[in-house]
C-alpha cells in the first residue's frame, strides 16, 4: 500500500531548505534549488527568458508545454544554455551545506543558551554579532575550499572560525595563478584507484574503465588513447561517409559521444529501424513498439540532460542505462495485481455498490435523454489495479 | 521508492508544516502521497463568510509536471461553493488545473488561487451547464476539458 512509502519517505532525510532555521540560509539554500523538482539544480539549463531549471525537469515539462513555467513565456529546447557557473555555485554549496548546517545549528545553540544566562540587553548585542558571523560564512559557501578549511575541530572554538577561514580564503586569492597551473600539471598523469575493482588507473581513463564493466583487458586497448583520438579526430573528418558505411557507430563510441542526441520522428520507422536504433544506443529491445518508442524518447532525453552538466559532473553511459531501467521499472510498477481477491472484494465492497447504484442510476438517465456518454467502463470485478486515472478511487 | 513527485511533495509538506498554510486555509490530512485533504475559508468580506469547504488533491506520479486533480469535497459533512465555476458535485472550472497548470505552481498556491476565485465572487450561483455536467462528469475532473471562456 501507498501508505509503507509515506512512512519510509517520511523517516528518510530529505534535505530541505526548512532545514536552516535562520530566513537567510533557507533562501540561499532555496535559490539554489530547481523550482520544478526542489532538488539543489541538477545540470542547470537558463532558457530565453533567463528562468533557470534542471535539464531533466525542463525537458520533462517542454514535452507538454513548450514554455517557460515561471513566466510563460515561449521557449524551445534549441534555446536552452547550460549555466556550468551556477552548476558549480551548487557543487560548492552541497559539500558545504552540512557544514554550514551544523554551524548554524550550534549558533543557535549557543544564541539560547546566552539569552537564557545573560540579560535581555547583552543577548540582543551577542546575537547581533552571530548574525554577522553567518552571513560571511554565507558569501564564503560559493568557495569549494571551505570543507577543507572548515575542520571539525575548529567548531570547538567558535570564536576563532571566521577569522581564520577568511585569513586562508584571502591567501588562496592571491596566489591565484599557481594554483590551476599546477592541478592542470597533475591531471595529466594522476593516477587514481577504481572505485569499483580499486585497480590503479590513469584518471583520464577512470571512465572507459568503469564502462567496460572494470574489464581491465580492454582499458590495456584504449588507455592508448592516441590511436583511439586519432580515430575520432578521423572520423570528425571523414564526417558521417564513414559512420554511413558498414561499420556503423559501435557502443562504446556511442557512449562517449558529446554530441547530443537529435529527436527522431518515429513513426516513419519500421520496426527493424527502431531496434536498431535502440542498439546503437546499447539499450535493450524487449517489449512492443510503444516500449521501444518511449524507451528511445526517455533515453534521448536523459541523454542529452546528462550533457547540460560540466564534464566531471556527468554521468557514465552505464549509469544513465541503469537510470533507465529504473524508470522503466516505475512505471511498470504502477500496476500492481490485487493477490487476495476475495479480501479485496470486501474492502471495497461499499465502493463498488455505490459505483454499482450510481452505474445504474446513470443508465437509467441515459434512456430518458440522447446526449452522449463519454463514461469510461468500468469493470467492477477486474484483478488488476491501475494507479492510472482509470480506476480512481474516492476515499471514503 | 523515492520517485521525483513523491519527495517534491515531502518537500511541501515540510514547508507547510514548518511555515503553516497560507491564512483561510488549514491541513486536514496528508496521509498519502497520492490525495491531500484542506479546508479552506474565504477570510473578510465576501459572499461566503462564514462558510467553510474542503479540498481535495489527488497527485499521480508525474506530478509536478501534470497538474493535481483539485475539487472540492461533496458529502455530508461538506458541500461545494456555490459559484459560476464550481459544480454541485464539487469539480472546479479553473484553468491553472488544466492547461495552464506550470510546475512551479505548489498545492498551496493552488489553494490561494481558489481562495481568490471564491472572494471576487460577485453572484452566487452555478455554472450555466451544472446539472448536464454533473451527470455524466467522470469522477477525477482531470478527464474533463473544459472551456475557459472568461476570467
Amino acid at each position: 500500500m501507498p501508505t509503507n512509502n509515506v512512512q519510509v519517505l517520511l523517516s528518510t532525510d530529505i534535505p530541505d531548505p526548512s532545514d536552516f532555521s535562520m530566513s537567510d540560509l533557507r533562501q540561499l539554500d532555496a535559490s539554489l534549488r530547481c523550482t520544478i523538482c526542489g532538488e539543489l539544480y541538477d545540470a542547470p539549463v537558463t532558457l530565453a527568458c533567463g528562468h533557470c531549471f534542471c535539464s531533466l525537469c525542463i525537458r520533462e515539462h517542454i514535452v507538454k508545454e513548450s514554455e517557460c513555467p515561471s513566466c510563460r513565456k515561449s521557449t524551445t529546447e534549441g534555446q536552452f544554455r547550460i549555466n556550468p557557473v551556477l552548476e558549480e555555485a551548487v557543487s560548492a554549496w552541497k559539500t558545504a551545506r552540512s557544514c554550514i548546517l551544523r554551524l548554524s545549528r550550534e549558533d543557535q545553540d549557543r544564541i539560547r543558551r546566552r539569552q537564557e544566562q545573560q540579560t535581555p540587553r547583552r543577548s540582543k548585542i551577542s546575537f547581533m554579532n552571530s548574525k554577522k558571523r553567518k552571513l560571511s560564512s554565507d558569501a564564503e559557501s560559493s568557495d569549494s575550499d571551505i570543507v577543507e578549511v572548515v575542520g571539525p575541530s575548529n567548531s570547538s572554538d567558535p570564536a576563532s572560525t571566521p577569522q581564520s577561514k577568511s585569513r586562508r580564503s584571502k591567501r588562496r586569492d592571491m596566489e591565484p595563478s599557481s594554483d590551476p597551473q599546477e592541478e592542470e600539471m597533475e591531471q595529466g598523469c594522476q593516477i587514481v584507484n577504481c572505485p569499483i575493482c580499486n585497480v590503479a588507473i590513469p584518471m583520464e581513463d577512470v571512465n572507459t574503465h568503469i564502462d567496460s564493466g572494470c574489464n581491465t583487458k580492454k582499458l590495456i586497448i584504449s588507455s592508448s588513447t592516441s590511436k583511439s583520438g586519432a580515430k575520432d579526430q578521423w572520423s570528425k573528418i571523414w564526417g558521417s561517409s564513414l559512420k554511413k558505411g558498414k561499420n556503423r557507430v559501435n557502443g562504446d563510441d556511442a557512449d562517449n559521444a558529446t554530441e547530443r542526441i537529435p529527436k527522431v520522428s518515429y513513426d516513419v520507422l519500421k520496426d527493424k529501424q527502431l531496434k536498431d536504433l535502440l542498439q546503437t544506443h546499447n539499450l535493450p529491445i524487449h517489449g512492443d513498439r510503444k516500449t521501444w518508442i518511449a524507451r528511445h524518447k526517455r533515453w534521448v532525453m536523459i541523454f542529452n540532460a546528462n550533457l547540460d552538466k560540466c564534464e566531471t559532473n556527468r554521468k557514465s553511459a552505464h549509469e544513465l542505462r541503469s537510470e533507465l531501467k529504473k524508470w522503466e521499472d516505475d512505471r511498470k510498477g504502477r500496476r500492481h495485481l490485487v493477490d487476495d481477491l476475495e479480501a479485496h472484494l470486501a474492502t471495497n465492497e461499499k465502493e463498488f455498490s455505490r459505483l454499482i447504484a450510481e452505474a445504474r442510476k446513470s443508465k437509467a438517465g441515459k434512456d430518458s435523454s440522447s446526449i452522449p456518454v463519454q463514461r469510461h467502463p468500468r469493470d467492477d470485478h477486474t484483478a488488476i489495479i491501475t494507479d492510472s486515472e482509470e480506476d480512481e478511487q474516492l476515499p471514503s | 521508492m523515492t520517485s521525483i513527485s513523491s519527495r517534491r511533495l515531502r518537500k511541501e509538506l515540510n514547508e507547510i508544516q514548518a511555515e503553516g498554510c497560507p491564512t483561510g486555509i488549514t491541513l486536514l490530512s496528508a496521509d498519502n502521497f497520492e490525495s491531500w485533504f484542506f479546508s479552506i475559508e474565504i477570510l473578510g468580506e465576501s459572499l461566503y463568510q462564514g462558510e467553510v469547504f474542503k479540498l481535495m488533491f489527488r497527485f499521480d506520479s508525474n506530478y509536478p509536471i501534470s497538474a493535481p486533480a483539485v475539487q472540492f469535497v461533496v458529502d455530508q459533512d461538506s458541500t461545494a461553493p456555490v459559484h459560476p465555476h464550481v459544480y454541485s458535485n464539487g469539480h472546479i472550472c479553473a484553468s491553472i488545473l488544466g492547461n495552464e497548470w506550470s510546475p512551479v505552481l505548489s498545492v498551496s498556491a493552488v489553494c490561494v488561487t481558489l481562495q481568490s476565485m471564491l472572494a471576487s465572487c460577485k453572484s452566487k450561483e452555478r455554472p450555466v451547464d451544472n446539472d448536464r455536467y454533473v451527470r455524466y462528469a467522470p469522477d477525477n475532473p482531470k478527464k474533463t476539458r473544459f472551456h475557459y471562456d472568461d476570467d
